[in-house]
């Protein structure tokens, strides 16, 4: 509990009233000293404020982005409150909507109060909520106490999952049953060729039709259905940033509603976060990795990083022979493009998916200048006519597309 | 009410008090009868909580009904009224003959006294209900 900086000002003005009555033998000095020590007296003399007890209670914990989660704030006073400021905090990311986040409410002993408030999840993020300030007063506002209640609950926002219907796919195979064709023949559905029949081959193969029409005995030759490995690689060394938007923002809707198509193909999936920290998820299948990533895409921030960060720091079991890598990025950071370069020569599959940062960086031309600007924009050609000499598919994705574009661009490509 | 009419009103009001004091002061100057002295002293009083409540609540955010009655009867009220009762009994003290000497002073000191156990008394009192 503090004393309110009026407090002092009503003992001030109380002291030097009565010191300069007594001083010049003024009766009207006295008068107003004594104007601001009576009321000084009563607040003093009154009980300190006390604080209700406060409690949150939210919706939902988990919730897509652009949906909403209502929190309940039950305030439960004991003693009287005339005066209580009541703000709740949200993070930068969410919105309040409808009711103000500041309100001043006067409760009575043994009254409850719920406040509702609806929130708006724009973002996907995992942020914890939400903080409440209480700030009670006493009757003439003397003194006050203060309590933050701390966010007891974290808000997972996942981010919203575009369904994707045709991905690129990798040029190998698992020996483990997928929904991806084989490159290489075997028990199927998929069909794949007409063949001679050769000795020693089942009946049930031959294609009767096709040997009515022939004259010779041929045979279905079907694809098995296999698996294979993807790895997401994130780039979050650096983004392209507006007000509301970032390319990290969109590399990790990419990221999201590509590891739910591969996943949902029976493909073990993977994530690789390249920034401040290395981090990475080993791949697997199934609805637990899908969890698994989107909670790890959450905690995705850009950060910046000065030092040397290659391949060579990433584990060999993250990264499974012939694995297809996907990478997610505005193509920034020159160690980004490294690493890819890098990965290739090791033998992965690697496809980009380039987060356009032009839209991001409407103001870039004219505080750079236009000679520097045009020079970055001609590097970023080699670069890119580098990659694609590396062997590496690359496809440009804007803000305003859909990810099924880039991602049908790379799988016709292969 | 938003905070920001709170504070617009408050303003509003300490403003017009404020004039009307000093429309007084430039009428009476020091001629100001001893009876209005109380008076004066306790707009004096609810001029300074006018002006302290004008930055009072953050102006987005709502101030409820029932707190801005407990703000103008329990703060600017009671307050005033004791400032003026503060004031009423100083003058009322001040007029006491100082010739009686040490009974004038034990007299101060009950007064003083029993004044404070009244505003005791009555804060508590207040606060219970």
């Amino acid at each position: 509990m503090t004393f309110e900086q009026r407090a002092v000002v009503w003992f001030v003005v109380a002291s030097a009233g009565l010191l300069a009555g007594l001083a010049t033998a003024q009766p009207a000095l006295v008068a107003v000293g004594a104007a601001f020590l009576v009321p000084l007296l009563f607040g003093l003399a009154a009980p300190p404020p006390r604080l209700p007890e406060a409690t949150v209670r939210v919706s939902a914990d988990r919730v897509i982005e652009g949906g909403r989660v209502e929190l309940e704030l039950t305030l439960a006073a004991s003693d009287a409150c005339p005066w209580l400021d009541v703000e709740l905090r949200l993070p930068e990311r969410l919105d309040q909507d409808g009711a103000p986040t500041r309100r001043v409410l006067a409760l009575d002993a043994g009254e409850t109060r719920m406040l509702e408030y609806s929130i708006n999840c724009p973002r996907w993020g995992a942020f914890p909520i939400a903080q409440v300030r209480l700030s009670a007063r006493d009757q003439l506002h003397l003194r006050r106490a203060e309590l933050v209640v701390e966010p007891t609950t974290t808000l997972r926002v996942y981010p919203s999952v575009e369904r994707l219907r045709r991905l690129a796919g990798p040029r190998a195979t698992r020996p483990v049953t997928g929904s991806r064709p084989a490159a290489v023949a075997g028990e199927g559905i998929e069909f794949a060729e007409l063949r001679f029949l050769a000795p020693g081959e089942r009946a049930r193969r031959i294609n009767w039709r096709a040997t009515a029409a022939r004259g010779r005995l041929l045979v279905n030759d079907r694809l098995p259905e296999r698996s294979s490995d993807v790895v997401i690689f994130l780039d979050a060394l650096g983004a392209a940033t507006t007000s509301g938007a970032s390319t990290l923002d969109h590399a990790v809707r990419a990221a999201a509603s590509l590891s739910e198509a591969y996943l949902r193909q029976r493909d073990r999936v993977g994530l690789l976060r390249f920034g401040g920290d290395l981090e990475w998820i080993i791949p697997g299948s199934g609805l637990r990795q899908q969890y698994r990533i989107a909670d790890a895409l959450l905690e995705s921030e850009v950060a910046r990083m000065y030092r040397w960060r290659d391949t060579s720091l990433i584990p060999r079991r993250i990264l499974p022979p012939q694995s297809l890598i996907v990478a997610l990025t505005p193509r920034l950071d020159w160690r980004v493009t490294r690493a890819l370069l890098n990965l290739r020569r090791r033998g992965y599959q690697v496809s980009i998916v380039e987060v356009d940062p032009l839209p991001y960086l409407a103001d870039a031309e004219a505080a750079a200048g236009p000679i520097a600007w045009r020079t970055w924009l001609l590097e970023r050609d080699a670069v890119r006519t580098r990659l694609a000499g590396a062997g590496i598919a690359l496809a440009s994705w804007g803000p305003d597309e859909p990810i099924a574009a880039p991602v049908e661009a790379l799988a016709a490509g292969r | 009410m938003s905070g920001r009419r709170f504070r617009l009103a408050a303003a509003a009001a300490a403003l017009g008090l404020g004039a009307v004091l000093g429309a007084l002061a430039i009428a009476y100057g020091e001629d100001a009868p001893v009876w209005s002295i109380p008076l004066l002293a306790a707009a004096a009083f609810l001029l300074c909580e006018l002006v302290s409540l004008s930055r009072g609540p953050a102006p987005d955010a709502t101030v409820e009904r029932p707190a801005v009655t407990t703000v103008l009867v329990g703060r600017l009220s009671v307050a005033a009224l004791l400032a003026f009762a503060g004031a009423t009994v100083a003058l009322l003290a001040a007029a006491v003959p100082a010739r009686h000497g040490f009974a004038t002073g034990l007299l101060g000191a009950a007064a003083a006294a029993a004044l404070s156990l009244l505003v005791s008394a009555v804060a508590r009192r207040s606060d219970e209900a």
